[in-house]
């Protein structure tokens, strides 16, 4: 039974990060879909030329954004109208701010196939645990797990193995989300501010609840009094500010890498058709090799800032908050 | 003049002032972290991790600018 613990965690933690993010995803709904008029399918040919003759629905506040095409916009367009009076329909009886837009379903669909590859493949390889390991999928798993308990020990400390289990999990959690807009027909659900925002939620949440149980509520306090405390009317505000920062920070860091990479491969991708000639020359394939490193990176400060951050509100015996 | 102009013109070379802040910051955190690699090979790796976050930081004020430049250019055309 004990061994199935930390699989059950991971999963749990994936399953709160998405149902947290349905109800953050809301706020940037507003979409290029919706600006570009009815040419979804050919969404990249439609990109460049957005000038040209589609332009903006009226309404519309927020940018419209270029982005590669992927299958769920093909199924939308296939049943425009059955999917857009099922949502007209289930719209009427929600309340403005939770209306649900097909985006949002994109979104969280994207999401759950990354959890579920992840989830699956964790599961399958942590059955067949054994002292002597045969199977390569369990060896490739714990080589991911000691990879990533040496790096992050470099900041927890003796604590790692405490925190791993969620830094661990975002880290391989968003790197995959990163790398699945580069598979042809998929899309980053990282490229949308709900599912970083959720994430970023959290983990200020969780490094608040560390900050009181490992230090006491009265350590908590003096954390945010800060070291004079004759300071205190100048030091709980500025510190109060600083934790509510990070988490809009850390969200909006990996939202606007995300977004800018894939806008920038769907924008090079446009380019393709408006260059005559006979052969199409892959112009983004260049990015897309500085997407792979850029994704890597986000992951890894996104994880390593959250790991930081547990880091930060642990107690250290030097000084006394 | 028109905001749509202004917009026009204020958004890409406020991206592009951004950009250039951040670049010189980043050349400066990034040659900081050369020189201590080349004195100290042997602590590359934490090294290397520090640099990088520090250039995430930097980074993350250029996202910013880009991030209100996606939002603000619907509202150009």
């Amino acid at each position: 039974m004990r061994k199935y613990v930390s699989v059950l965690t991971l999963v749990a933690v994936l399953l709160l990060l998405v149902a947290a993010g349905a109800s953050a995803q809301h706020s940037d709904s507003t979409s290029a879909r919706d600006a570009s008029g009815e040419t979804h399918a050919q969404a990249v040919e439609a990109a460049p030329g957005g000038d040209a003759g589609e332009g903006h629905g009226g309404g519309h506040e927020g940018g419209e954004h270029y982005e590669l095409p992927n299958f769920m916009m093909y199924i939308h367009a296939f049943n425009r109208q059955a999917i857009d009076g099922w949502l007209a329909r289930v719209n009427a009886g929600l309340p403005p701010l939770l209306h649900i837009e097909w985006v949002n379903i994109e979104n969280l669909t994207y999401c759950l196939i990354v959890i579920i590859i992840l989830s699956s493949f964790a599961i399958t390889a942590s059955r067949k645990r054994e002292l002597r390991p045969k199977s390569r999928q369990y060896l490739f798993m714990e080589n991911v797990l000691v990879g990533l308990y040496d790096f992050f020990s470099q900041v927890l400390g003796k604590d790692t193995r405490k925190y791993i289990p969620l830094v661990g999990t975002l880290f391989v959690y968003i790197l995959c989300m990163n790398l699945f807009g580069l598979i042809p027909l998929m899309k980053s659900p990282t490229s949308v501010w709900g599912v970083n925002a959720a994430m970023a939620i959290c983990v200020f949440f969780y490094v608040q609840w560390t900050a009181i149980v490992r230090n006491g509520f009265l350590g908590y306090f003096r954390h945010f009094v800060g070291e004079p405390w004759w300071m205190f009317p100048l030091m709980v505000p500025l510190h109060i500010l600083e934790e509510l920062i990070k988490p809009i920070s850390l969200s909006l860091r990996l939202f606007g890498n995300i977004l800018g990479e894939d806008t920038l491969l769907a924008v090079f991708a446009g380019l393709i058709v408006l260059i005559p000639g006979v052969i199409n020359l892959p112009l983004h394939f260049p990015f897309m090799l500085m997407a792979l490193i850029f994704s890597t990176v986000q992951a890894l400060i996104f994880s390593m800032l959250a790991a930081i951050y547990i880091a930060l509100m642990l107690p250290h015996e030097e000084h006394g908050h | 003049m028109e905001y749509q102009a202004a917009l026009g013109l204020a958004l890409p070379l406020g991206l592009g002032l951004a950009a250039l802040g951040c670049g010189i910051g980043i050349g400066m955190a990034v040659n900081g972290a050369m020189s201590a690699m080349a004195r100290q090979p042997e602590a590359l790796g934490r090294i290397q991790i520090a640099m990088i976050i520090g250039a995430a930081f930097i980074e993350a004020l250029t996202i910013y600018a880009l991030v209100i430049a996606f939002v603000l250019s619907g509202k150009i055309a």
